[in-house]
């Protein structure tokens, strides 16, 4: 089925080119969504080891909580976070 | 006294103010006057009247000491809607009425967009043509996001085929997982890069809400003069609506 875009509010059928460029975007992010949900699961962890496990190490560096809390808190962020 | 006991009426200029109760003068006891003149004062103290405008013109205060008169309003700062478009399924959504003659900067309000399938990114390009092409390439920007988990991510790229209203998370694509946004297009006439700022807020495939703030750049030495909104791939859907104001010229 062709693909159409509006233009002030009016729809037309996309071009030929246009067509064929879209096909290929489509493809393009089809084709990157393995490396784009890697990266998605690298960011999330990034932010949770941020916010809860890094305070947790100090805290652990300076024997305010047991040794392996920290360990234990970045297995949690991974299991909460996994790989795709 | 004397006449008003013999029924007679009063001589002229006999009738001073204390003789005139208070709200007696109705406006049919009043002098004709001029279509449109309003009543004032003048530097006398006198009442005067302030001369009709043309049309259009504002009624001005010319400080104390002087009668207002109309005038022309001034221009510039002012925010006009240009465009209502009712998103359709339709692969892109473009506004070419961006008019350099009458606005300097730009606004797009996006109210509840959604996309036809889930895991996509809404984004921009924009045309130095006229809408005939869109440049795909030399696009910069980034993007903060914020969840109502409290988590905090960064997007970005230095090069990339478009602007991206946000980077980390896509939208959803369910009926209630919309996708608004207000974008500001500052100057795109000039012929130096064109800058955006969006300020976003979406709900994800998993019903989480998203807020995001991207700022981005068109990088060229080339007027903007038509902008297009898509996703990262698939069509809109007949949800929501996208509308384009003009900020008016400053003078």
């Amino acid at each position: 089925m062709a693909r159409t875009k509006m233009v002030n509010g009016e729809i037309f059928n996309l071009t030929a080119e246009e067509e064929t460029a879209r096909d290929a975007e489509e493809q393009a992010w089809s084709d990157g969504a393995p490396a784009r949900a890697v990266k998605r699961v690298q960011t999330y962890r990034r932010a949770a080891y941020e916010r809860e496990s890094d305070p947790i190490f100090f805290k652990e560096q300076r024997g305010e909580v047991e040794v392996g809390t920290w360990a234990a808190a970045i297995a949690a962020i991974k299991a909460a976070n996994p790989k795709p | 006294m004397g006449y008003l006991v013999q029924g007679g009426a009063p001589p002229d200029a006999s009738v001073s103010t204390d003789k005139v109760v208070d709200d007696a003068i109705t406006l049919a006891k009043m002098a004709g006057g001029t279509d449109g003149n309003l009543i004032s004062y003048d530097t006398n103290g006198d009442v005067a009247a302030v001369a009709t405008g043309d049309s259009g013109q504002v009624l001005t205060s010319n400080g104390a000491g002087a009668a207002p008169t109309f005038q022309a309003a001034a221009g510039g700062g002012a925010w006009t809607l240009l465009a209502t478009t009712n998103a359709s399924n339709v692969a892109s959504i473009a506004f070419t009425e961006l008019d350099s003659s009458a606005y300097d900067t730009y606004m797009v309000v996006i109210e509840n967009v959604t996309p036809a399938g889930f895991e996509v990114f809404l984004t921009m390009r924009t045309s130095t043509d006229g809408g005939s092409t869109y440049d795909n390439s030399g696009y910069r920007w980034n993007c903060q996001e914020n969840h109502d988990g409290a988590s905090s991510y960064n997007s970005g790229s230095t090069s990339d085929s478009e602007f991206q209203l946000h980077g980390t998370t896509e939208a959803g694509d369910a009926a209630e997982e919309t996708f608004s946004s207000t974008i500001i297009i500052s100057r795109p006439q000039d012929t130096t890069n064109t800058t955006f700022i969006a300020n976003s807020v979406w709900l994800d495939k998993n019903g989480v809400c998203y807020a995001g703030r991207a700022g981005g750049v068109r990088v060229s030495a080339a007027d903007v003069d038509a902008i297009q909104f898509l996703w990262t791939s698939g069509n809109f859907t007949t949800t929501g609506s996208l509308k384009l104001l003009g900020l008016t010229n400053a003078v």
